[in-house]
């Protein structure tokens, strides 16, 4: 095993940790605080895979935004602080449900890697410095998209500030 | 390519690290001898009333929201600022465009009393 192999294997195992721990952490807060985490080793994976630019959107998108917009949320919601999570979980239902979800899921990843035609040799060059070559494409292929990309997140702000104030009334 | 990034695992290890040795230095050295007095919850010298967990008024959700819509845009900012030097002007005013779109968008937050406190 050379160092990559254990570093891949480390950042692989921390991710699947916070990931069991946001599903069963008793509290709804500490499992926001464990998803986190767990998009923090995706970006380590990203990394290791020479996704630069996908690490660093990673961490800038999931960790910093879409971790506090969960924790705004809870904030948002009634406390449910006083009943565990999962206490209500009795059906049978409940209980094969998430083994379904997980061996579906397995079985597509086995699927995908021996037929979809995924399994071929890794690429002889890897490619380095993602951000210039992005920002690159971005200026010169990709210019409208880019542009268009401004205005659905336009849409996006102006249609959230709508819903959010006829909430209000 | 990964040695490139030797200086953020040194980052994260001493940050972490730090916060483990002090915590556990100060866990040597301090007296421990807790009562129920000291174990409340410090709210300014006041009588703590309920419970720290509160539910907040709904609109404050709006500006976690605006705040991903322009962490998205930083995403895009990103790139630009790498390749900048070399298309000068031209990627310039093109994320100048990009930008004005957004500021439309916060403006039209501050019209409709968004960014107000209450």
């Amino acid at each position: 095993m050379t160092v990559s192999d254990v570093l891949f294997l480390a950042i692989c195992l921390i991710t699947l940790v916070a990931a069991w721990r946001v599903v069963v952490s008793a509290k709804v807060m500490h499992a926001a605080l464990w998803l986190g985490l767990t998009f923090f080793g995706v970006a380590a994976v990203f990394l290791m895979l020479s996704a630069d630019f996908v690490a660093a959107a990673q961490v800038l998108v999931y960790v910093g935004a879409i971790t506090v917009l969960l924790i705004f949320g809870i904030m948002l919601s009634e406390g449910t602080e006083g009943t565990p999570r999962g206490s209500e979980r009795s059906s049978l239902g409940r209980k094969v449900a998430p083994v379904g979800a997980a061996a579906g899921f397995a079985a597509l990843m086995v699927y995908l890697y021996h037929q979809a035609g995924l399994r071929q040799p890794p690429p002889a060059e890897v490619a380095t410095d993602t951000p210039r070559a992005i920002g690159t494409l971005l200026f010169s292929d990709f210019v409208i998209p880019f542009e268009v990309a401004s205005l659905v997140l336009l849409v996006g702000m102006v249609g959230a500030i709508v819903l959010a104030m006829r909430e209000e009334g | 390519m990964l040695e490139a990034y030797t200086d953020v695992a040194v980052f994260l290890a001493v940050g972490a690290l730090f916060v483990i040795v002090n915590l556990a230095v100060g866990r040597l050295f301090r007296p421990h001898r807790p009562y129920s007095e000291k174990l409340t919850t410090y709210e300014c010298g006041e009588q703590p009333i309920g419970d720290a967990r509160v539910k907040f008024h709904t609109r404050y959700y709006i500006y976690a929201l605006v705040f991903v819509i322009f962490d998205v845009e930083t995403v895009y900012l990103y790139p630009w600022a790498v390749v900048l030097r070399e298309l000068g002007v031209y990627a310039f005013i093109l994320m100048f465009i990009f930008l004005i779109m957004l500021l439309d968008g916060l403006v039209y937050a501050w019209k409709k009393g968004v960014l107000k406190w209450v």
